[in-house]
C-alpha cells in the first residue's frame, strides 16, 4: 500500500514540475533558515552543560550601585574567596581563579617566546575538580597546591613543547611575564574540553602565587572594595540547596566586610552556570538572548510561510485531484487511506525539500559566516541534527499536509465522477483559506521589507552624521599596560613624530570616540554646599584637541601637567544652572583634588549614537594615557602610513601583535550589530518575497485557469485585454491592500522599539512603509499579469468550444 | 439479492420538489444481467449510485442480501461496498498517474490482498484481456476500448458479486462496444451479476433483463432471454 502511495506521489511530483518546483523551493528555503537558526541556538545554549552537577554550579557576581545606577560584575573582591567557605553554609565545593591578560610566556630551554597568551589564569586546584578534565600526565591530587606550579592543557603544552609527549613535559619549567614574573614548574597536562565551554583556559598557575605579599599592590588582593572582573568565584552548592538558601549568609558577609560609603552599595548574588554564556565574561562578548530569540522568530516565520504556501497551493489545486479521489473511493478506499496517501505525498515533497534545504543552509553559512558564533561546528548527522530534521519533517508534513489532505479526502465520488462535475464556483472554505494565507504571506514580506528599509535608513543616518571631530587620517595604538614605561612611551612618540607623513601625535587614555566608557564624579560648589555630578572622563594631553580638530569655543587649552579641565557644552550647561556667570576659572573637586575649568569644547559624539552626549571632563593625565593617537598629513596613503607605523611600533614593543588601527574602522564597529541586523533582515525579506511570489505565481495560474471561461465570455462580449487585466488586477489590489495594512502594524511597532534605542535617530519613516507596500504590490501584480495576459489574449473559441 | 422499495430521490428547490427518482420498486436476483435503459437525465446513473452505495441521500428501503442498507454503520457499509461491488464508468476513470498494472492492482490493495495473490490475480486478468504487453503503459497511451478493458479488469479484480456499469460503451465506437459487451456476457455466464445503464438498445440484447426508465420511474421491465 505504502509503495502504491509512493509511486503515485513520485509520479505526481514528476508530472507537475511547476508545483514541485514551487513546493520544494518554498519549503527548502524555510528549512534552510530554520536549520541555521537551530544550529546557532543549539550551539549557544549548550555551553558548559556537560560538567557533572552543572545545575548546582553558580557564579558569584557582585552588583555595585553608584549614584542610582547599578552594574553587575562577574568578579568578586578577592578576600571573599578566603572567607566564603567559613561564613556561608550550603557550599559543597568552591573554586577561585584570577584571569590574566597580556601574558608573555618564555620557554627557557629553547628560548622561545609565546607572546600575548590570552587564556592564562591563576587557579586553585578545585577549578580542575568542579570542572573536571582528563589528566594526561601529572598528579591531580597534588597539582597547584603549592607555589610556582602550572597545569597546561594539551593544546598549550603542544605549543610550548612541540613534539614532546605529555609525561615528558612534567617537571620542566616555564616563565610567565605579566604584572608579575613567575618561573613555574609544569605539574600536569590535561585534555582540552571537546564540548562547548567558556572555560577555555590553557595555563593554570598556582593561585598561591597571587596571594604572595608582593602581589598585593598589583592585584589589590586584600581589598574588599576593589572588584575586578578577572577575579572569579564559582560555587557548587550542596544537594538540595538553592541560591535563596544562601542569601542570609551573604547578607551577613556584606554587613561584616563591606564598608558602606555614601552612594556606593554592594551586593553578592549567585548566577547559574547556564547563564554564564549570556553575560560578558572572560573577555569574550556575551551571547545575545534577544538576538537568538529574534532569529528563532524569523526561522519560525519562514517555516510558517513555507508551510502556508504549501497549503495554499494544494487546496487550490485539490480539485484537479478530485477525480482520482473519486475513483479510489469507488474502488473501496476509505477516508483514512486517502488522507494517508495525501500525507505520504506531502512527506515525500518535504524530504526532497529538506535535502535542498541542507544545501541551502550551507550557502547561508557562507553568506552569514560573520554572524555565526565562533566555534560553531555544523553537524547535520549528529543526533541533535537528525532529531532537528526529523522534527522539521514531522512538523512540515503534518502542518502543511493535513489540511489539503482532509479537503481532498472529503470529495465525494458521486460528484467528482459524474458527468456534470464542475469546478465549484463562489464561496468555498478552501478559497477563503487561500485568500487569508496569501494576505498573511505578503504581510510578512512587507514587514521584513519595511524592517530592512528602516534599519538601513537609520544606519545610513548614523554613519553619515557629523561626529564633531576629525575621523579620517587618524590611527591609534594601545600600548601594553604591563610593560610600558614613561621613557618607552616618550621614545616611541619621538620616533613617530620624526616621520615625514605624521602631522601630530597625542597620548591619551583613549581615542576621542570609542566603545570604552570611563565615568567619575565631580564635586561642584554651590550656594548650599557641594553637589555631586556624574561625568564622563578622558585623560588627554595638550595636543589631543588639536589633533582631533576640536576647537576650544571658550577659554583656552589645558597646560601640560596641570590640574586644569576642559568641559563639554553639556556639562557647561549643567554647571551654568548651578553657578551663575562665566565658568572659566571656576574650580571643581575631582578625585579629592581641586581642578580649574580653563576651556569649553563643543559636544562631540564620543560614544555610539545610541547614547546621548554625556557631561564630560577632559583632564591632563599621563599615567593611564596608553593610547597613542596619530594623525597623518593630508595627501598620504593611510594604509602605507599604517604599515610604517606598525614597523616602528614593533621595534619598540616586539611582543605586541595588535599595532595601529584606523579610527574609522573602530567607529564602524559601533554599528556592526545594526549592519548585521540589516543583513539578516535583507535575507529574510528576500526569502519571504520569494516564497510569497512563488506561491502567488502558482496560485494565480490555478485561479485564472478556473476563470478562463468567464474571461473568454467577457471577451466575446467585447472586453479588451486591458480591461480584462484591470478586472483581474482589481481583485488582487484588495488583497494587497489588506496585506500592506496587516504587515505595517507590526513593522511599525518593531521599528519604533528599535529606533527608541538610539539617542540620535531618524523620525519614523512613513514614506518607507509606502515604498515597501508599493514594491510588494507591484511585484505581485506583475506576477498576476503574466498569467492574466496569457489567458486574456487567448482565442475565446478555444476555451468555449468544449462546453 | 438486491431489493429496492419505494425509492424516491428528489431535490428541494425553493418553490417545488423536483423528483429524480420516484417510487422505484426493483428486485434483482443473483446472476442477472440487467440493462437500465432510457434517455439522458432519466435517473439511470442516480439509481446505479444508490445501488452501488455511493449515494445515501434517498427515501425508501434498500436491502442487499437481506440487510437494510440504511441500518448499517459506515464501517459495515464500506466493507459491503468493498466486498460486493465493482464499478465501470463511461469515461473509464483510470488513475492517470498509474500504469495499467497498478490501476488493476489498486482495488486489491484496498482489500489487503497479499502481494503474491495480487500478482497472480493481475496476471490472470491481463492474460484474459490480452493486455500483458501493455501492462506498463499509462492510460493516456491506450485507445478508448483498451482503457475500458482495463476499467473492467480493475472492476472485477476484487471478485465482486455485482458489477455496476454506467454507460460503459458511451465513449466507444461500435466494434469496441461490441467487444466490451461480449466480455460482460462472458462475466455474467460465470456468475457475476451485472447492472448496466445505457441508452443504446443493442447493448440490452447481451443481457437477460431490460428495465426501461422514463422521468425517474420504471416504465417497463422485460425478461429477454
Amino acid at each position: 500500500m505504502l509503495k502504491n502511495y509512493l509511486v503515485v506521489a513520485f509520479r505526481n511530483i514528476r508530472r507537475n514540475p511547476l508545483r514541485t518546483f514551487v513546493h520544494v523551493t518554498g519549503l527548502a528555503l524555510g528549512v534552510a533558515v530554520c536549520s541555521i537558526v537551530f544550529q546557532v541556538v543549539y550551539h549557544e545554549y549548550t555551553f558548559d552543560t556537560f560538567h557533572p552537577d552543572s545545575d548546582r554550579i553558580y557564579q558569584v557576581t557582585t552588583t555595585t550601585g553608584f549614584l542610582g545606577e547599578s552594574v553587575t560584575n562577574g568578579g568578586v573582591p578577592i578576600p571573599l574567596a578566603h572567607v566564603i567557605a567559613d561564613e556561608v553554609a550550603g557550599i559543597e565545593q568552591k573554586t577561585f581563579f584570577y584571569t590574566l591578560w597580556d601574558v608573555n610566556v618564555h620557554n627557557p630551554e629553547t628560548d622561545d617566546w609565546f607572546p600575548n597568551q590570552p587564556q592564562v589564569t591563576y587557579a586553585d586546584p578545585d577549578l580542575l575538580r568542579i570542572f573536571p578534565r582528563t589528566w594526561l600526565a601529572g598528579d591531580p591530587a597534588a597539582a597547584l597546591s603549592t607555589l610556582n606550579q602550572v597545569v597546561l592543557t594539551e593544546s598549550a603544552a603542544k605549543q610550548y613543547f612541540p613534539e614532546k609527549p605529555a609525561n615528558r613535559i612534567i617537571g620542566r619549567f616555564l616563565e610567565y611575564y605579566f604584572l608579575d614574573t613567575l618561573t613555574v614548574e609544569v605539574v600536569g597536562v590535561v585534555a582540552d574540553f571537546e564540548e562547548n565551554s567558556d572555560f577555555l583556559f590553557t595555563d593554570f598557575l598556582s593561585v598561591g602565587n597571587l596571594f604572595q605579599e608582593r602581589s598585593k599592590d598589583y592585584f589589590s588582593t586584600d581589598q574588599w572594595n576593589n572588584i575586578n572582573s578577572s577575579s572569579q568565584l564559582f560555587l557548587k552548592l550542596s544537594e538540595n540547596k538553592t541560591p535563596e538558601d544562601l542569601e542570609v549568609d551573604f547578607e551577613l558577609i556584606e554587613q561584616k566586610y563591606l564598608t558602606t560609603e555614601d552612594g556606593i552599595a554592594m551586593e553578592f548574588s549567585l548566577s547559574p552556570l547556564s547563564e554564564l554564556h549570556f553575560y560578558q565574561n572572560f573577555d569574550r562578548p556575551a551571547a545575545n538572548k534577544a538576538m537568538l530569540f529574534g532569529l528563532m522568530v524569523i526561522g519560525g516565520i519562514m517555516l510558517l510561510l513555507a508551510g502556508m504556501n504549501f497549503i495554499n497551493l494544494e487546496t487550490a489545486q485539490s480539485v484537479l485531484r478530485a477525480k482520482e479521489v473519486g475513483i479510489r473511493k469507488t474502488m473501496g478506499s476509505n477516508r483514512r487511506q486517502l488522507v494517508m496517501q495525501s500525507i505520504v505525498e506531502t512527506g515525500l515533497l518535504v524530504i526532497i525539500a529538506i535535502s535542498f534545504g541542507i544545501v541551502g543552509s550551507e550557502l547561508l553559512v557562507i553568506y552569514f559566516h560573520e554572524f555565526l558564533p565562533t566555534g560553531l561546528d555544523i553537524q547535520y548527522r549528529s543526533w541533535q541534527g537528525l532529531a532537528f530534521f526529523a522534527s522539521i519533517f514531522l512538523f512540515l508534513t503534518i502542518f502543511s499536509g493535513i489540511f489539503p489532505a482532509l479537503l481532498l479526502a472529503a470529495y465525494s465520488p458521486r460528484k467528482t465522477l459524474g458527468k456534470d462535475f464542475r469546478i465549484p464556483q463562489g464561496f468555498s472554505f478552501g478559497y477563503l483559506i487561500q485568500r487569508y494565507l496569501t494576505i498573511f504571506q505578503f504581510a510578512c514580506a512587507i514587514m521584513f521589507v519595511v524592517g530592512v528599509l528602516v534599519v538601513s535608513d537609520q544606519v545610513h543616518y548614523l554613519t553619515k552624521r557629523e561626529l564633531g571631530f576629525e575621523t579620517e587620517r587618524i590611527l591609534f595604538a594601545r600600548l601594553p599596560f604591563s610593560q610600558v614605561t614613561p621613557e618607552a612611551k616618550r621614545s616611541l612618540q619621538v620616533a613617530i613624530e620624526q616621520q615625514a607623513f605624521v602631522q601630530q601625535t597625542s597620548y591619551a587614555s583613549d581615542m576621542l570616540a570609542s566603545s570604552g566608557l570611563w565615568t567619575s564624579v565631580i564635586e561642584v560648589p554651590t550656594a548650599e554646599g557641594t553637589e555631586e555630578l556624574s561625568v564622563q572622563v578622558k585623560a588627554i594631553d595638550e595636543d589631543f584637541m588639536d589633533l582631533f580638530g576640536v576647537p576650544i569655543i571658550q577659554g583656552k587649552n589645558l597646560r601640560a601637567e596641570s590640574k586644569q579641565l576642559l568641559v563639554n557644552e553639556t556639562l557647561h550647561n549643567q554647571l551654568s544652572n548651578l553657578q551663575r556667570g562665566s565658568l572659566i576659572g571656576e574650580t571643581v573637586g575631582y578625585r579629592d583634588e581641586v581642578y580649574t575649568i580653563v576651556g569649553i569644547v563643543p559636544d562631540v559624539h564620543t560614544r555610539t549614537l545610541r547614547e546621548p552626549i554625556l557631561p564630560m571632563i577632559y583632564h591632563h593625565g599621563t599615567i593611564n594615557s596608553n593610547t597613542l593617537n596619530v594623525i597623518v598629513m593630508q595627501g598620504n596613503e593611510i594604509s602605507s602610513a599604517k604599515r610604517e607605523l606598525d614597523q616602528l611600533f614593533s621595534t619598540y614593543f616586539p611582543l605586541e601583535t595588535a599595532g595601529f588601527r584606523l579610527l574609522e574602522h573602530e567607529l564602524a564597529t559601533f554599528y556592526e550589530w545594526d549592519l548585521k541586523l540589516g543583513k539578516i533582515l535583507t535575507m529574510a525579506s528576500l526569502m519571504a518575497i520569494l516564497i510569497s511570489l512563488l506561491g502567488l505565481f502558482a496560485l494565480t495560474s490555478l485561479i485564472i485557469a478556473k476563470k478562463s471561461k468567464e474571461i473568454s465570455i467577457r471577451k466575446v462580449l467585447g472586453a479588451s485585454v486591458q480591461q480584462l487585466l484591470l478586472e483581474i488586477a482589481k481583485s488582487y489590489m484588495v488583497l494587497m491592500l489588506m496585506a500592506v495594512i496587516l504587515g505595517s502594524i507590526p513593522a511599525w511597532m518593531l521599528a519604533e522599539r528599535w529606533l527608541a534605542d538610539f539617542a540620535f535617530r531618524i523620525p519614523m519613516p512613513i514614506h518607507l512603509f509606502v515604498y515597501a507596500g508599493l514594491l510588494i504590490t507591484l511585484l505581485a501584480l506583475l506576477i498576476v499579469s503574466v498569467h492574466g495576459i496569457k489567458v486574456a489574449s487567448r482565442n475565446p473559441s478555444e476555451v468555449l468550444k468544449g462546453e | 439479492m438486491i431489493s429496492l422499495k419505494e425509492i424516491d430521490k428528489y431535490i428541494d428547490s425553493r418553490f417545488q420538489r423536483v423528483f429524480i427518482l420516484k417510487d422505484i420498486h426493483l428486485t434483482i436476483n443473483q446472476g442477472e444481467f440487467v440493462t437500465l435503459m432510457g434517455p439522458s437525465g432519466v435517473g439511470k446513473s442516480t439509481l446505479l449510485n444508490i445501488i452501488g452505495l455511493l449515494d445515501q441521500e434517498y427515501a425508501g428501503t434498500y436491502t442487499f442480501d437481506g440487510k437494510e442498507i440504511k441500518g448499517l454503520k459506515e464501517k459495515q457499509r464500506s466493507a459491503l461496498h468493498k466486498a460486493e461491488f465493482g464499478y465501470i464508468f463511461q469515461a473509464y476513470h483510470l488513475i492517470d498517474e498509474l500504469t495499467v498494472y497498478e490501476n488493476i492492482e489498486t482495488p486489491l490493495l484496498y482489500r489487503n490482498v497479499s502481494s503474491q495473490d495480487r500478482k497472480s490475480i493481475i496476471a490472470e486478468l491481463l492474460d484474459r484481456f490480452q493486455m500483458v504487453a501493455k501492462k506498463d503503459l499509462f492510460p493516456e497511451q491506450l485507445s478508448g476500448g483498451q482503457q475500458q478493458l482495463v476499467g473492467i479488469a480493475r472492476a472485477i479484480a476484487g471478485k465482486p458479486k455485482v458489477l455496476l456499469a454506467d454507460e460503459p460503451t458511451g465513449n466507444l465506437h461500435s466494434v469496441q462496444a461490441k467487444e466490451i459487451m461480449q466480455v460482460f456476457q462472458e462475466l455474467n455466464r460465470t456468475g457475476t451479476t451485472i447492472i448496466q445503464a445505457t441508452h443504446a438498445r443493442e447493448n440490452a440484447d447481451f443481457g437477460t433483463r431490460l428495465v426501461n426508465m422514463l422521468d425517474g420511474k420504471i416504465e417497463s421491465d422485460i425478461q429477454i432471454a
